[in-house]
C-alpha cells in the first residue's frame, strides 16, 4: 500500500527562505537603482558648492530663485555642481543623502528601502514655505519601486 | 500631460465644497499665492508601458502627488485643531478624486486610484497630507 508523505513544512519553509533570498535581492537592485538616479546627469541650474565642514570663503554667491533673491557663502574652491530640477531624482551635492539610501529587515518577508536623513522626505514630497524652507519636490524613492516593479513580479512569480 | 493637469484643475473647480474651503489647486512648483490651506499636484512617474488586449492605444500609467498644505503655527501640542482641519480637507479631497472620472482631452481614463497617502507636521508649522494616486490613461 503507497504510503504518502506530508512535506508541506519543510517546503514551506524551503519556499520562505527562497522568497527571503529574492527580496533582499529586490532590495539591493533597488538602492542601486536609486544611488544610480541620483547620479545621472541633472538639468537644473550650477551652483558653486560649499564644502562641509570647512569654514567657507568671504565669496557670497546671489542668483534668484522663484522670484528671490538668494545668497550664500560659497568655496572659493571652483567646484560646480549641477543642481536638479524639480521633478528629478536629487542630484548629489554632499553625498549625505545618496549614502544614507539603503535597506533594512524589519521581519522575514518584509524589506524596507529608505533613509533615515529628514530631507529625503522633504525631497520625496516636496515641503512648502510656511515659515521656513521651500522645497520642490524631486522624488527619489517612488520612481523607483515604479522601475523595480516589473523586476518583483519577474522575480517573484519564478520558483527556483 | 498638459490634459490631465487641466482635467484635474476642471475637477477640483467644480467640486464645491473643497474649492470654497481650500485656496487652490496648483502645480508644486508654481508660483502662487501660498494662502493656506491650498493643494498641490505634481506627476511623480509617467509610464507608457503597454497596449490593452488588440488596441494599438498606448495606456499610461501615471504616479500623480495630491497634497493638501495648511498651516499651522501653534505648538505640537495644541495643532489638533490644526490637524482636525486638514483632515476635514483630505477626506474631501479624497472623496473627490477616489475613482473619480475625469474628462482628458485626447485619452479616456480607466482608473484613479488612491494608493498611499501620508500625514506629515512639518517643524516650521504646518500639517501636509500626501496622497498618490495611480492613474491608468489610454490613449482615444
Amino acid at each position: 500500500m503507497a504510503k504518502v508523505v506530508w512535506h508541506g513544512a519543510r517546503e514551506s519553509k524551503r519556499y520562505e527562505a527562497l522568497m527571503e533570498t529574492k527580496l533582499t535581492v529586490l532590495a539591493a537592485e533597488m538602492v542601486a537603482d536609486i544611488k544610480q538616479s541620483m547620479r545621472e546627469p541633472k538639468s537644473g541650474i550650477d551652483v558653486p558648492r560649499t564644502k562641509s565642514g570647512r569654514k567657507a570663503s568671504k565669496m557670497t554667491v546671489s542668483f534668484i530663485s522663484r522670484g528671490k533673491a538668494v545668497s550664500f557663502k560659497a568655496s572659493t574652491r571652483g567646484w560646480v555642481t549641477r543642481r536638479s530640477a524639480p521633478g528629478e531624482p536629487p542630484a548629489v551635492q554632499r553625498a549625505r543623502l545618496i549614502g544614507s539610501v539603503t535597506y533594512d529587515k524589519p521581519s522575514r518577508l518584509r524589506r524596507r528601502v529608505g533613509t533615515n536623513v529628514k530631507y529625503g522626505l522633504y525631497l520625496e514630497y516636496g515641503k512648502e514655505e510656511f515659515t521656513g524652507m521651500h522645497v520642490l519636490a524631486r522624488p527619489w524613492l517612488r520612481p523607483a519601486l515604479e522601475r523595480i516593479r516589473p523586476r518583483v513580479a519577474q522575480l517573484l512569480s519564478r520558483v527556483g | 500631460m498638459n490634459a490631465l493637469f487641466v482635467a484635474l484643475q476642471n475637477k477640483y473647480e467644480a467640486s464645491g465644497s473643497l474649492a470654497t474651503q481650500t485656496n487652490g489647486l496648483w502645480y508644486q512648483g508654481e508660483e502662487h499665492s501660498r494662502k493656506s490651506p491650498y493643494l498641490t499636484f505634481l506627476l511623480v512617474s509617467d509610464t507608457a508601458d503597454y497596449t490593452m488586449g488588440t488596441s494599438s492605444k498606448v495606456v499610461e500609467n501615471c504616479l500623480m502627488q495630491l497634497s493638501v498644505w495648511y498651516e499651522d503655527n501653534s505648538e505640537e501640542a495644541d495643532s489638533v485643531n490644526g490637524l482636525e482641519r486638514i483632515t476635514v480637507l483630505f477626506d474631501l479631497m479624497t472623496t473627490l478624486f477616489d475613482e473619480a472620472s475625469l474628462t482628458i482631452a485626447g485619452y479616456t481614463l480607466i482608473r484613479c486610484f488612491r494608493e498611499s497617502s501620508n500625514l506629515l507636521r512639518d517643524p516650521d508649522g504646518g500639517w501636509a497630507y500626501h496622497t498618490t494616486y495611480r492613474m491608468w490613461l489610454q490613449e482615444v
